[in-house]
């Protein structure tokens, strides 16, 4: 039992951490946001030429064969500077979902498409009206192919059969509306396979996006914690006073204790741990950025201030993880049979 | 990064796990999984015979009779213990005045204490809180006058627990009421026979007797009594602080009372209906479990940092914090489940032992340094407010 990262990590880590240190600066983030040119952003290049694309991906498909745990470490790295790239959906759920499937030759060149930096999107909503699939998803904007569950089968669709309406998400997120035949989509596996290769995919953007969150929560308290030390009124820092530094302990605690659940996820994968990390997760991103904006005051209403921009995303990624409820309902039907 | 334990942490775990089984006398086991309070003589009598196995004092090192354990292999001696149902270790001799000995004590005061503590020779109690020095212990009043070779002590301690079966009571006195305050205190060691020293029980809510006021009447203590130099008494408190709080998040306890809630939760009805087929009581107990899911981890995160960097640090704040919720939580569902009937008193006035729990563990949030002063130590030194 140990908590400490490997070699390979902490190198890994270092390479993400000099990234969001240089590249995402609030100014930087937001003026990405704002050049909204539709296409990928450049910085998701910047991603793939660190290699970020193909952590997941298998060494024989031209990937690094890096266990989950270390891309959860990267989300959670790269959550930390408001992540406006497909890293979660594209290099942690698409590839778990390819590789789980038995090797053919369109399994292969998706997974190498993945590795070299190809956006591929699973749609987790899709719905299918006539011969005709809709779907929307944070991501899909520029997607280069989709990744579906159709009937019980793990379809793949490539970009050109694709119409999209773009939007944007209130947390910055480049997202799209999707429309296609269902005549297009090739069929990459069937039966329990597509449903395992599935459920295998969407576990792992699940516990990427709680990686991610944490990361941001870590930011916001950081900043929190700093206004508290060097905003004075009454003579004083603000954090001198019990009734915000007692809260901002409290902040700190329940911080901790999602970071642990998410890590002990992180090395099982097992669904009831998911779950309780998610429920925890979910607590800590609402409670954090909510007393966040309140621990600030007026400023944290500001939309100039970083803080505007982070606590958007952080409730964007619990409603795009789903919701506590679920996750409670599920962890207490099997604590209730253990 | 890794969660499992090693092959020989877990051979160590099932050689805990077989002697507790079978070693345990049943009355004893039957009193704690019942949630009663453990007598004197039950907890003398696990202790000597945890002794006899050489397990009688399992944080400390092999010199002083202790098993030479690292703190994970503590983690889980404590835990498995705690599941098998055997009762807590009394802290005081063993994580308190003990480390203290070992860390200020003189090589005669080592020789004369320590063996005396895991064999439970001499029973100890705690003489840091009185009526004006709670949270704010600094400002401790009992004085002790040094006269030749000998102080003279006066004054009150109080929340003194288990006073009443002590041979021996470690104070924080005042020497020097001149200096600033934290300066001015001594540790001093006093036996609880001396003329003077009078122990009155305090009842507490639920009726049990587990605290006491210690008075202290002109008592005699020889200077050979005092552990480190004259006011040196609050760096001594500072270090004891942190033996005190580790292994304070208490898993195994609440692993077991969980476990116990459960199976009450399957048994016991409300409207007809098991408690656990009822979502919002179900999803009350899995919120619970959840969190103690994540304290489990959190405290396996503290131990593998101090086990590379030595001390816990104030990370165990937050383990004070919630392991003394989550307990109280877990007792706070098994009262309710057993329902108003459980609010029946026996002939002799005691209370049922479900409500009584629940009563009596609304201390874990007060003492030990209460939640409030730990909100203040993270504040402080983690986040630098």
């Amino acid at each position: 039992m140990n908590f400490d990262l490997t070699e390979d990590q902490s190198l890994l880590l270092s390479t993400c951490e000099r990234w969001v240190r240089e590249r995402c600066t609030i100014e930087a983030r937001r003026a990405q946001v704002k050049a909204d040119s539709g296409a990928a952003p450049a910085t998701w290049r910047e991603l793939v030429d660190l290699g970020l694309a193909a952590v997941v991906v298998p060494e024989n498909n031209g990937g690094l064969g890096r266990p989950l745990i270390d891309a959860v470490l990267v989300a959670q790295t790269l959550g930390r500077g408001w992540l406006l790239e497909p890293f979660i959906d594209s290099a942690i759920a698409a590839p778990t979902i390819v590789a789980s499937v038995t090797a053919s030759n369109a399994r292969d060149a998706l997974l190498e498409r993945i590795a070299g930096g190809g956006i591929v999107i699973p749609l987790r909503d899709a719905r299918v009206v006539g011969g005709q699939v809709c779907a929307w998803a944070p991501h899909a904007r520029y997607a280069e192919a989709v990744l579906l569950l159709l009937d019980g089968a793990l379809c793949v669709v490539d970009a050109n059969a694709i119409s999209r309406r773009p939007y944007r998400q209130i947390d910055g997120c480049a997202a799209a509306e999707l429309s296609f035949e269902r005549a297009k989509s090739a069929v990459l596996a069937q039966g329990p396979e597509a449903k395992e290769s599935w459920r295998a995919g969407v576990d792992a953007a699940r516990i990427g996006r709680i990686a991610e969150g944490l990361g941001l929560a870590k930011t916001v308290l950081d900043l929190t914690a700093d206004y508290l030390r060097t905003r004075k009124q009454f003579g004083q820092p603000i954090g001198r006073f019990q009734a915000l530094a007692h809260r901002m302990a409290d902040l700190l605690v329940l911080y901790e204790q999602a970071q642990s659940l998410m890590l002990a996820a992180a090395m099982k994968m097992d669904a009831h741990t998911l779950d309780a990390a998610q429920v925890l997760a979910h607590r800590a991103l609402r409670t954090i950025a909510q007393q966040s904006i309140q621990l600030h005051g007026g400023i944290g209403m500001t939309a100039e201030y970083a803080l505007s921009n982070y606590a958007k995303r952080m409730f964007a990624i619990e409603l795009e993880l789903g919701d506590a409820d679920t996750a409670l309902a599920q962890f207490a039907a099997a604590a209730a049979r253990s | 990064m890794d969660l499992n334990f090693t092959p020989e942490e877990e051979a160590f775990r099932a050689e805990v796990r077989a002697f507790a089984r079978s070693a345990m006398p049943p009355e004893i086991r039957e009193t704690v999984e019942r949630g009663e309070h453990v007598d004197r003589d039950h907890t003398m009598r696990w202790q000597k015979m945890l002794h006899s196995k050489g397990w009688g004092a399992p944080s400390w090192p092999r010199e002083w009779g202790g098993p030479g354990w690292d703190v994970v292999q503590q983690h889980i001696f404590d835990e498995e213990m705690a599941l098998a149902g055997a009762p807590r270790q009394l802290p005081f001799g063993l994580r308190m005045v003990g480390p203290v000995l070992m860390k200020f004590g003189d090589e005669t005061q080592k020789r004369r204490f320590l063996p005396r503590i895991p064999s439970a020779q001499d029973w100890w109690c705690q003489g840091y809180s009185e009526p004006g020095a709670g949270s704010d212990l600094a400002s401790l009043a009992t004085r002790a006058e040094l006269k030749g070779d000998r102080y003279v002590v006066n004054g009150q301690k109080t929340w003194t627990t288990l006073a009443q079966h002590a041979d021996w009571i470690f104070c924080l006195v005042r020497t020097d009421p001149t200096v600033k305050k934290q300066e001015g205190i001594s540790f001093l060691l006093i036996d609880m026979k001396s003329k003077g020293v009078t122990v009155r029980p305090i009842e507490l809510l639920d009726g049990s007797v587990e605290v006491n006021e210690v008075w202290l009447d002109n008592v005699v203590v020889p200077v050979e009594q005092r552990i480190g130099a004259e006011n040196q008494g609050w760096t001594i408190a500072k270090y004891l602080l942190e033996h005190e709080r580790t292994n304070i998040a208490n898993i195994g306890i609440s692993k077991r009372e969980l476990a116990r809630a459960k199976r009450l939760a399957r048994t016991q009805l409300r409207n007809g209906k098991p408690f656990i087929e009822d979502p919002l009581f179900a999803a009350r107990l899995a919120d619970v479990e959840i969190e103690l899911m994540a304290l489990e981890i959190l405290n396996l995160r503290v131990l593998s940092e101090a086990r590379a960097r030595g001390a816990p640090g104030p990370m165990a704040s937050m383990l004070k914090i919630r392991g003394s919720e989550i307990i109280q939580r877990i007792a706070e569902l098994i009262a309710e489940m057993k329902g108003a009937a459980g609010l029946a008193t026996r002939d002799d006035g005691r209370l049922a032992p479900e409500p009584a729990m629940y009563l009596n563990l609304r201390k874990t949030t007060i003492y030990g340094g209460s939640n409030e002063i730990q909100r203040g130590i993270i504040a402080k030194h983690v986040l630098e407010l």
